[in-house]
């Protein structure tokens, strides 16, 4: 009889150890897992930013070289330098739903401006469309040549892209 | 009773060891498929981080050719009438809605060829990406000058050759053959499902092969098959010869076509805006009344989604209008010109 009871009691402890072992070892498997989670999540913002930002340098690059703004000559283009009336002629069409839309398409939802700032200081706005409630905004400034194709003057400026996200 | 306990114990251990043996097998298995698909949408997003400004400053310099080196992975290009994208492995793509881009659907070749031309009409209008592989082979038959002219043109270190219309061709390992020509086809001993052809035919009312026309796409045995489109400038009759078919082709034509809308109203605001910013009585004001009645509107009512032949005449002669309209305006009285 109290050999049984002894043997009872060490069957008891195995078990107990084994339970204590499964806690443990769910423990560490949760805590592992919540740990990965953690990092991949963490991995998973620095990919979103780093696509917001490769976005934005997209655009940039698109808007820059678009010969809708820049100065040209009998077909050659001055490259780092707008057009003042192109600006106004984009300004104007983009107004219109048509050319509204084929921008859209391209330059989705982002705000688009050239600010003039010397001699004077003139905004033109070029696209407008922020169709999300904004979580972030990437913002590229490109340095312009602004030319006046009437008085053949330059002014200085600066080719703003804020691409939203 | 004890030795029944004992068992139970036993067993239950080995139960235990394999249900978590097997949540950590999962767990490893899981994430290193998760690092291995991570690893390739990584390697198509660094991809698409160094083409993107390469296509863009290939873009930016026309007439010339880059050779890239591109990883071991599949790149497919899609044009719809809304939406076009270059898609790079299963994980990443890239809009090219604003690009215009002739190519094969997909490219398949340790290196890419990317060539580019402007888009003048007369204003530049658009720069055409042009897309190839080592694996396509371009035959340029010399039946006409007009096809002479074209081979003349086309990037050299692009495998071509301007072959006789009696030449007899074999295959030599290519992915594809295309066939460049006014006349006729060559004896060739080719499978014709590598094979393509595109067959320029100039107006007849100028006789200029940088002016616009028609093109057939030919394919299938005997080149039995045969589909028409049309083209306005040079640019455009490369698109054919780099497209993968007649609807890839007409895709493109077609966002080039709304392009070319889209750019003819914005000059024509500017030469407008131009103009009432001039002083009244100004000597240039006159030389902006025919492009801004008749020229501008003239290509705008023309710039169809689907031209015909008819479309393009009238936009040609626009543009010629236009590109004297603009010498006017340099020869005479130094005014801002149109474009």
């Amino acid at each position: 009889m109290k050999n049984n009871k002894a043997v009872n009691k060490k069957a008891q402890i195995e078990m107990g150890e084994t339970i204590a072992v499964i806690i443990i070892v769910t423990i560490m498997i949760f805590f592992g897992l919540a740990f990965y989670t953690k990092i991949k999540t963490l991995d998973l913002k620095d990919q979103t930013d780093k696509f917001n930002q490769f976005d934005a340098v997209k655009l940039a690059n698109i808007v820059s070289n678009m010969p809708e703004i820049l100065c040209s000559k009998q077909q050659v283009i001055d490259i780092n330098c707008v057009d003042k009336y192109k600006l106004l002629a984009l300004n104007q069409s983009i107004a219109v739903d048509e050319a509204f839309f084929y921008y859209r398409s391209i330059l989705h939802n982002s705000r688009i401006s050239v600010e003039q700032l010397y001699p004077d200081k003139i905004n033109y706005s070029l696209y407008e469309n922020n169709m999300t409630a904004n979580q972030s905004i990437e913002t590229i400034s490109i340095p312009v040549n602004i030319y006046d194709p009437i008085t053949r003057k330059n002014a200085f400026g600066v080719l703003k892209v804020e691409a939203y996200s | 009773m004890m030795r029944k306990k004992a068992i139970i114990a036993s067993q239950f251990n080995w139960l235990f060891i394999l249900i978590v043996g097997a949540v950590i097998l999962f767990f490893f298995v899981t994430s290193s498929r998760n690092q291995e698909k991570n690893a390739d949408v990584e390697l198509a997003v660094n991809f698409l981080e160094h083409l993107s400004p390469i296509l863009s400053a290939s873009e930016r310099s026309p007439g010339t050719l880059q050779k890239i080196e591109i990883p071991d992975m599949k790149i497919e290009l899609a044009c719809d009438d809304t939406y076009s994208k270059l898609m790079v492995g299963d994980g990443y793509e890239q809009d090219m809605t604003y690009n215009i881009v002739f190519s094969t659907k997909q490219i398949e070749h340790k290196y890419l060829y990317t060539w580019s031309l402007d888009w003048n009409t007369p204003y530049k209008t658009a720069s055409f990406l042009y897309l190839t592989t080592p694996s396509v082979k371009y035959y340029f038959v010399n039946d006409s000058g007009y096809i002479r002219e074209l081979y003349n043109n086309f990037p050299k270190n692009i495998s071509a050759e301007l072959i006789n219309a009696s030449s007899s061709l074999t295959d030599t390992g290519y992915q594809r053959y295309v066939f460049v020509y006014y006349n006729d086809l060559p004896a060739i001993t080719i499978n014709y499902d590598k094979v393509f052809g595109v067959k320029v035919n100039p107006s007849n009312d100028l006789n200029i092969l940088d002016s616009h026309g028609e093109l057939t796409f030919t394919k299938g045995n005997q080149f039995g098959e045969e589909e028409k489109s049309v083209y306005l400038g040079l640019p455009l009759i490369y698109g054919a010869i780099f497209s993968e078919d007649v609807d890839f082709y007409n895709c493109t034509l077609q966002k080039a076509m709304k392009r070319l809308k889209i750019a003819n109203g914005l000059n024509k605001r500017r030469i407008e805006g131009i103009g009432s910013a001039l002083p009244s009585g100004h000597a240039c004001e006159p030389l902006y009344v025919s492009p801004i009645d008749y020229s501008f509107p003239g290509i705008a009512s023309n710039a169809n989604d689907k031209p015909t032949i008819d479309n393009l005449k009238i936009i040609y002669e626009e543009a010629q209008s236009l590109r004297r309209s603009n010498e006017d305006l340099i020869r005479g009285y130094s005014c801002p010109l149109i474009y």
